[in-house]
């Protein structure tokens, strides 16, 4: 589903819908943007193929986690803003806990210090 | 740098609007998204000093293979269960086929299902059966509504959850009530017919739907993120 040279390609997909929700949180973004701030945040390492970014999102959306809106851009077109409902804020809250157990637990093995939630 | 004259440019982006529009899955709107985020990219390779062609080609790259995302989309929206739709549309039609034929002591469907003012006033004083009946109201509404709901949220989750537990409750309701009847020491009113087994049938079917149809999502959203 995604191309991806230092992430495997499982985790990349596992991760896909709570680093969506969790930029969506932070508030409304639009395709190509929240490509570019993954990429940013990830170093580069989370490489999505850009196409397969919209299925998920128009997934997301019919799941009535996200709502998407047809604005004006500041450059005269029109793009299509994606903001999180509160279903999605109460499933990114799920996500995060998991992944915060995952990651504790590796962590735990590994003597690193752990993250609270 | 390669460069290129405007009309190959027009040439080749009309080339890959035309590969969009060829699959399947990509309705105008998608398509109108997928190229706006084109030309956002497009606009981000350019500003990294490279020409409009070699943007464009940079850009298609990234946005990946049309026949790819055309694949992708029709797997993350297509969520139907094969049998779902068979299922609730057959209900329907046992349902309103049941309200025809014999149900009751000869009485047909549509003459027991209009008995509510007899028993409301049980109902007001607290007789359980009476209750019970009133209640089956609420069941033939949702079986009313039910093409309506599958139709128009038969890929919302959410929605869907809550067909299947109200559907679930109603068939309860319903087969709970049958149930009643050929249990009761009264004698006549065991002389239950088709109409009342096909009638509660029906709601069974709408249960069996929304499970399908619940399956079908989850199914489909492991299959999505995976």
């Amino acid at each position: 589903m995604y191309k991806s040279g230092m992430l495997a390609k499982d985790m990349v997909a596992a991760s896909a819908k709570p680093l969506l929700l969790s930029i969506l949180a932070e508030g409304e973004s639009y395709g190509y943007e929240i490509i570019q701030k993954v990429r940013e945040l990830s170093g580069g390492r989370i490489e999505w193929s850009d196409g397969m970014l919209y299925p998920v999102l128009h997934r997301m959306e019919r799941d009535g986690l996200i709502v998407s809106e047809w604005k004006q851009a500041e450059n005269g077109r029109e793009r299509k803003y994606y903001s999180i409902r509160p279903a999605g804020r109460a499933v990114l809250s799920a996500e995060r806990q998991q992944w915060l157990t995952v990651h504790n637990t590796l962590a735990k093995l590994w003597n690193i210090r752990p993250v609270t939630a | 740098m390669e460069h290129t004259t405007g009309d190959s440019m027009n040439a080749a982006v009309e080339g890959w609007r035309d590969e969009l529009a060829a699959q399947g899955g990509l309705t105008a709107e998608i398509r109108r998204e997928l190229e706006g985020h084109l030309q956002d990219c497009m606009a981000g390779f350019q500003k990294l000093g490279l020409s409009e062609f070699e943007s464009f080609q940079m850009a298609r790259q990234r946005m990946g293979q049309p026949k790819q995302l055309g694949t992708e989309f029709n797997k993350a929206m297509k969520t139907n269960s094969p049998w779902s739709r068979t299922l609730i549309f057959g209900a329907w039609a046992i349902f309103a086929v049941s309200f025809f034929l014999p149900a009751l002591n000869g009485a047909r469907g549509f003459s027991c299902a209009l008995l509510q003012p007899t028993f409301w006033q049980g109902a007001l004083q607290g007789d359980s059966f009476s209750i019970h009946y009133e209640f089956l109201t609420l069941a033939n509404l949702l079986m009313l509504a039910s093409p309506l709901l599958f139709i128009g949220f038969s890929g919302n989750a959410r929605v869907l959850r809550w067909v299947h537990f109200t559907a679930m409750a109603a068939a309860m309701l319903v087969c709970g009530f049958v149930l009643r009847l050929l249990m009761s020491p009264d004698v006549s009113a065991k002389k239950l017919e088709i109409g009342c087994f096909l009638w509660a049938f029906s709601f069974v079917l709408v249960y069996m739907a929304a499970l399908f149809q619940l399956h079908a999502l989850r199914k489909n959203a492991v299959q999505t993120h995976a």
